[in-house]
């Protein structure tokens, strides 16, 4: 059948120049589309081509690039996602180069977006005064925002919205620490959806960009409407059945923590109480929170609504609001902080997201008093003792990383305020996986996890790959059917198969973000979500193209790659950076199962089509056509 | 009395995914466009909470008796029937619906108000929270 070049395929990208002021826009390329898809995949081409190994990752040549999905917009499949990426200011070799940095998103910015008739915006250049893109039907506007500098994420998001008397804008948005360029900013859109881990939201205020408004009310039209009206209601009846998603849309992501807790997935880390305290980590499981649920939300399209809304009635943190929190935020701002009074954990979880602070900025906090602890840190550097317990040092631990006081500007630098450091601190040093600092030690047990997490192309993110599959307990000839009748070990202990189960997610997950779905609609917890076959009936029925599932699988194959010979310009692509830290390793039974992880990789390489040094081979280069990648 | 198709609103269930308004304009338009929507959400995240406005099919309806163009009027299933012929965009009736359930566009020169999709509405069919629910019928509970 003859494509349809419309619709979705008709949308634009727009480069704009913070520095000149200007504005460019073309149609996006379909041979995108067909190489890359969407969001993560075109994002990466893009910054492929418009980066070098010594870029500044805080300077005016990184792109800043918000990109969305094929199908973002969409009802159904968990289609509010999409990726913001640029290179990351946290996790490169030195202060002043980059590394990968990427982060999927959700919330109703992406579907907003869409309406305006842009997929993609390229921002580069940095401007003399502090800025927001303004982004309606084909137009975008670089307007002051001298009133809204200051302003946390809440307050910047409704000031907007009123401005322009519209509560359908939307915006994504940095708070105090991206204007401060905290290295770990975040960017947020809403009360706490999140570009985190890779520090947009710094690369956002290196730009002197506060914020991101969009209001669309074009047509988003597609291939087949009827179809895929009816496509979507029979998948959602079908998803709302799943036990999986059930459970994610009565306690949300939390519930994972419980899970952890019981199969001791957190005991390498002294400052992780799960698996070694468990009494005191029952305080924040998921049930716990539920006495403060308003009842849930959800990222557009999506039916699953995996966040409550929540409000603290009473007490000393009566008033406290927002969404989540999520599993992560339970961690960071909850068991690394000895935090296990619910409420103390949604206070803290409002705070870093109106600071635009990514809730793994705790572990910043307890890193903190850790040193304090051990005399690195003293009291000539701060104004009142470092201790476990005080949520009123927390929060102002919290503020300082934001604003860039005292102790504060030191922990804003991440990996690169340990120069500012006495030399003993470098001792206490969390772990780092390809650059990334402070990668939390969950211990080696569940080995998908562990090897998932050291390969990824995203430096120490674990949604490269991560399922729950291998603790689920799944039978053997089960695994095998999820798996391409491979046999992979329904072990969590066991290292059999599984670097084909991190490969095979790899490929996956590629897809799922590069076509706007979310992760957890997809194969991550439940052998039978959507993956390839719905993704490319729903690409057909929204755009008209074919892409059948051996395509999309190539086109997997391609942006995973594509990735890699990123980590490899930016020095982080090496046999070498796909191991297990020494920090993770506390005994000889440890330093055992490192070989054997060790020992993954050459299979693991082989089934990307990579050498034996890590190294996308030319030939599969040449198959995935991105030959011209060895010339950058 | 109730109606037959009447749609009773559980605001505290919405969880502001908007998919009822994709799928209103998807079935009616052929587009997704949540400004071409039947049924409107409003978003107050910072107040954690999401408002579905969608027409209550009114015995006596403030919209239809506040058109002075005689534009609106009602069937005999309560459904409010649009003559765009006659209406001038005054927005009289939005101003006297006091569900916030109509709604002209300026940009797209039209009223929008729920026609019910032929007796079998897409927006309750896909809310998966019974935000929605169709004449007392929690279809997801």
């Amino acid at each position: 059948m003859a494509e349809k070049v419309e619709g979705i395929l008709c949308q634009k990208i727009a480069y704009i120049d913070l520095s000149r002021g200007t504005v460019d826009m073309e149609v996006v390329p379909l041979e995108w589309h067909r190489r890359f898809l969407g969001a993560r995949g075109i994002n990466m081409h893009l910054i492929s081509r418009l980066t070098k190994a010594d870029t500044d990752p805080l300077g005016p040549d990184n792109p800043l690039i918000i990109g969305l999905g094929l199908i973002t917009g969409l009802p159904g499949f968990g289609s509010g996602r999409y990726n913001i990426t640029a290179l990351s200011p946290l996790t490169g070799p030195s202060k002043n180069r980059p590394n990968i940095g990427d982060a999927n998103i959700g919330g109703h910015f992406g579907h907003e977006m869409r309406h305006t008739g842009f997929d993609y915006l390229v921002i580069t250049g940095q401007s003399p005064k502090p800025v927001y893109l303004l982004i309606t039907n084909d137009h975008i506007e670089i307007k002051d925002a001298s009133h809204l500098w200051g302003l946390d994420t809440w307050e910047t998001q409704k000031v907007i919205q009123r401005e322009h008397r519209d509560e359908r804008m939307r915006s994504l948005c940095i708070g105090p620490a991206g204007e401060n360029v905290a290295r770990m900013a975040c960017i947020i859109t809403g009360p706490k959806d999140a570009a985190g881990g890779s520090g947009m939201g710094a690369v956002m205020g290196s730009k002197k960009l506060k914020a991101i408004a969009a209001r669309g009310s074009k047509d988003l039209a597609v291939a087949h409407p009827d179809e895929l009206l009816r496509y979507f209601q029979e998948q959602q009846d079908i998803l709302m059945e799943r036990k999986w998603i059930k459970a994610l849309g009565r306690l949300g992501t939390p519930l994972m923590l419980a899970i952890a807790v019981a199969g001791g997935y957190g005991a390498g880390d002294e400052k992780t109480l799960m698996g070694k305290a468990k009494e005191e980590a029952k305080g924040v499981f998921a049930e716990n929170l539920l006495p403060y649920s308003l009842g849930h939300s959800a990222c557009a399209g999506c039916a699953v609504h995996c966040r409550h809304r929540y409000l603290v009635a009473e007490g000393p943190y009566a008033g406290a609001r927002g969404e989540g929190p999520e599993y992560g935020a339970l961690h960071a701002l909850g068991l690394a902080l000895r935090i296990t009074d619910p409420k103390e954990v949604l206070y803290l979880n409002g705070l870093v997201n109106k600071l635009g602070l990514p809730t793994q900025t705790g572990i910043h906090v307890a890193q903190a008093i850790k040193l304090y602890e051990e005399g690195i840190i003293d009291d000539t550097m701060v104004d009142r003792p470092l201790k476990f317990g005080d949520i009123a040092l927390y929060e102002s631990l919290l503020n300082d990383i934001a604003y860039r006081r005292g102790i504060g500007d030191i922990l804003a630098d991440d990996k690169f305020g340990y120069d500012r450091l006495p030399p003993e601190a470098q001792k206490y040093r969390l772990s780092s996986i390809k650059g990334a600092h402070n990668v939390v030690d969950w211990g080696l047990t569940v080995r998908e996890f562990v090897f998932g997490q050291i390969t990824s192309s995203l430096p120490g993110h674990v949604h490269r790959s991560r399922t729950g599959l291998g603790v689920l307990g799944l039978p053997a000839e089960v695994m095998q059917k999820i798996y391409d009748g491979h046999p992979v070990s329904p072990d969590k202990h066991s290292f059999d198969g599984k670097a084909y189960m991190t490969w095979w997610h790899e490929i996956l997950y590629a897809v799922c973000d590069a076509v706007g779905c979310c992760q957890f609609q997809t194969v991550m917890n439940s052998p039978n979500a959507p993956k390839y076959e719905e993704y490319s009936k729903l690409i057909y029925l929204a755009t008209g193209l074919d892409m059948p599932v051996p395509y999309l699988r190539e086109v997997g194959e391609r942006i995973y790659t594509q990735e890699r010979m990123l980590l490899w310009r930016f020095g982080f692509g090496e046999r070498e950076h796909d191991r297990v830290p020494q920090g993770w390793i506390h005994s000889r039974e440890q330093e055992e199962e490192r070989k054997k992880f060790d020992g993954l990789l050459d299979e693991y390489y082989e089934l990307h089509g990579w050498d034996a040094t890590g190294h996308p081979r030319p030939e599969t280069l040449k198959r995935l056509g991105l030959l011209e990648m060895l010339d950058g | 009395m109730g109606r037959q198709l009447d749609i009773d609103i559980n605001t505290p269930n919405c969880t502001g995914c908007h998919i009822c308004e994709m799928v209103c304009s998807l079935y009616h338009e052929n587009v997704i466009n949540l400004d071409k929507a039947r049924i409107r959400i409003k978003d107050k995240w910072d107040e954690s909470l999401f408002v579905p406005h969608i027409c209550q099919l009114c015995e006596s309806p403030d919209c239809v008796e506040a058109c002075p163009m005689s534009a609106l009027s009602q069937d005999n299933g309560g459904i409010i029937q649009v003559d765009m012929e006659l209406c001038t965009g005054c927005e009289a009736c939005v101003i006297a619906c006091p569900h916030e359930a109509i709604r002209w566009s300026d940009e797209f020169k039209r009223l929008f108000v729920c026609d019910r999709c032929d007796g079998d509405p897409n927006c309750v069919k896909t809310c998966s929270v019974s935000a929605l629910a169709l004449n007392g019928n929690n279809r997801k509970a």
